[in-house]
């Protein structure tokens, strides 16, 4: 007779096998990784600030495209689009909504690219800064909320700081508050929440893990341009 | 960088990512309890890793993929919290008409609890691994694991005849 571990798996995997299977993920794998290698950038943070452009296609074309359900172009790469984009954002630390479609715009119409769109995401337009993404099957520029150089440089020496001495939750939640206001950031918020080390550097996590067992909270990210996350142990 | 010797490595991280897909999606639909909004979720997962694939540094692909797509549902289930409390919905159709009282009694665990249920039941993880993906103790996982399995028994009638 099974006992009731063994009669719980089997009901769970019935369960389990009666979800329905989920559609392939909408971003093209292959598509993002030749587009992240297409240019040499010669460093993390550049590559890192590309691979986000790309990401913010990938986030919303599962908003975007799962909510019409259909494909108007072919999901091709866009390189002198891309490029035009880092282009973009590459002048400035921070760049607003408007100025942003304005620069877009003028290189999508020097591109002969006339039908795509820009269009502003959640937040975007009263979004300190923004930065872009492409939807191709819509032919789509996306504008979404992001930190801007200047606050994910502050955020880089808030990390270090964060690992090199130990604050406690009120205490780094407190160093994040003071450094984002100290830039001007106003609309933010600090998720000293215990979910994990999302995020951490993975090359690092050891010593993050480390430090967060020894009751110190670490920066571990920033999701939609305001959300700070930092991680420390369980309460 | 020597792209001809690194590509393959990451041909094998997305590789995984993509096997591994479809059972996170599964996970997160009894976590978040619907099926839509897991999808969501794993996308946005997927694409985070994808993201930070450089940064990978080895072991299992699949219990690196569990943390971030499990923290992006944590993350969604307090912001929906905050919009929509205590907001309940239609039961979907499948679960209905497979295991019914289980997918009832399943939404009367903090889904912390229902996720560390999946990973032990379902994936076969250990508590520590288990602890690991969530970010707690694996003292707690036990914890978590018995006073879940309790609470289901009970809950189904299940008195072991």
């Amino acid at each position: 007779m099974m006992d009731f571990d063994e009669r719980l798996r089997v009901r769970l995997g019935r369960l389990d096998g009666a979800i329905p299977a989920p559609r392939p993920p909408s971003v093209s794998a292959a598509a993002l990784r030749n587009a992240a290698m297409a240019q040499a950038l010669p460093s993390r943070k550049k590559r890192g600030r590309r691979v986000v452009i790309l990401l913010a296609a990938a986030l919303l074309l599962g908003a975007s495209v799962a909510t019409a359900q259909r494909f108007l172009f072919p999901d091709v790469p866009q390189p002198a689009l891309e490029a035009a984009l880092a282009e973009v954002f590459a002048q400035s630390d921070c760049i607003t909504a408007s100025d942003a479609t304005d620069a877009i715009r003028a290189r999508l119409a020097a591109l002969g690219y006339a039908d795509w769109e820009i269009e502003p995401r959640s937040g975007a337009a009263d979004a300190r800064c923004v930065t872009a993404g492409l939807v191709t099957p819509y032919h789509v520029v996306i504008l979404f909320p992001a930190p801007g150089r200047d606050v994910l440089e502050a955020l880089g020496g808030v990390a270090d700081e964060l690992m090199r001495r130990c604050l406690g939750r009120n205490d780094a939640t407190e160093l994040v508050s003071s450094v984002l206001t100290s830039l001007g950031v106003a609309d933010f918020s600090v998720r000293a929440d215990p979910w994990g080390p999302q995020g951490a550097p993975l090359d690092q996590i050891d010593a993050y893990r480390s430090h967060v067992d020894a009751g110190c909270f670490v920066y571990v990210g920033i999701q939609d341009g305001r959300n700070v996350d930092l991680w420390g142990r369980w309460p | 960088m020597d792209l001809a010797r690194a590509a393959p490595l990451e041909i094998d991280v997305e590789a995984e990512l993509l096997a591994a897909y479809p059972a996170l999606t599964r996970r997160l639909t009894v976590v978040l309890r619907d099926a839509s909004e897991a999808e969501d979720v794993a996308q946005a997962a997927f694409a985070r890793a994808l993201e930070h694939r450089q940064r990978f540094s080895g072991g299992d692909v699949r219990a690196w993929f569990y943390t971030i797509g499990l923290r992006l549902a944590f993350n969604e289930l307090r912001r929906r919290r905050r919009i929509h409390p205590q907001a309940a919905g239609d039961e979907p159709s499948w679960a209905m008409s497979s295991e019914p009282d289980l997918w009832i009694a399943l939404a009367q665990l903090d889904p912390p609890q229902r996720a560390a249920l999946l990973l032990s039941t379902l994936d076969g993880y250990t508590h520590s691994e288990i602890g690991e993906i969530l970010g707690v103790p694996a003292g707690t996982v036990s914890s978590w694991l018995s006073r879940s399995k309790e609470r289901l028994r009970v809950l189904l009638g299940d008195d072991g005849q």
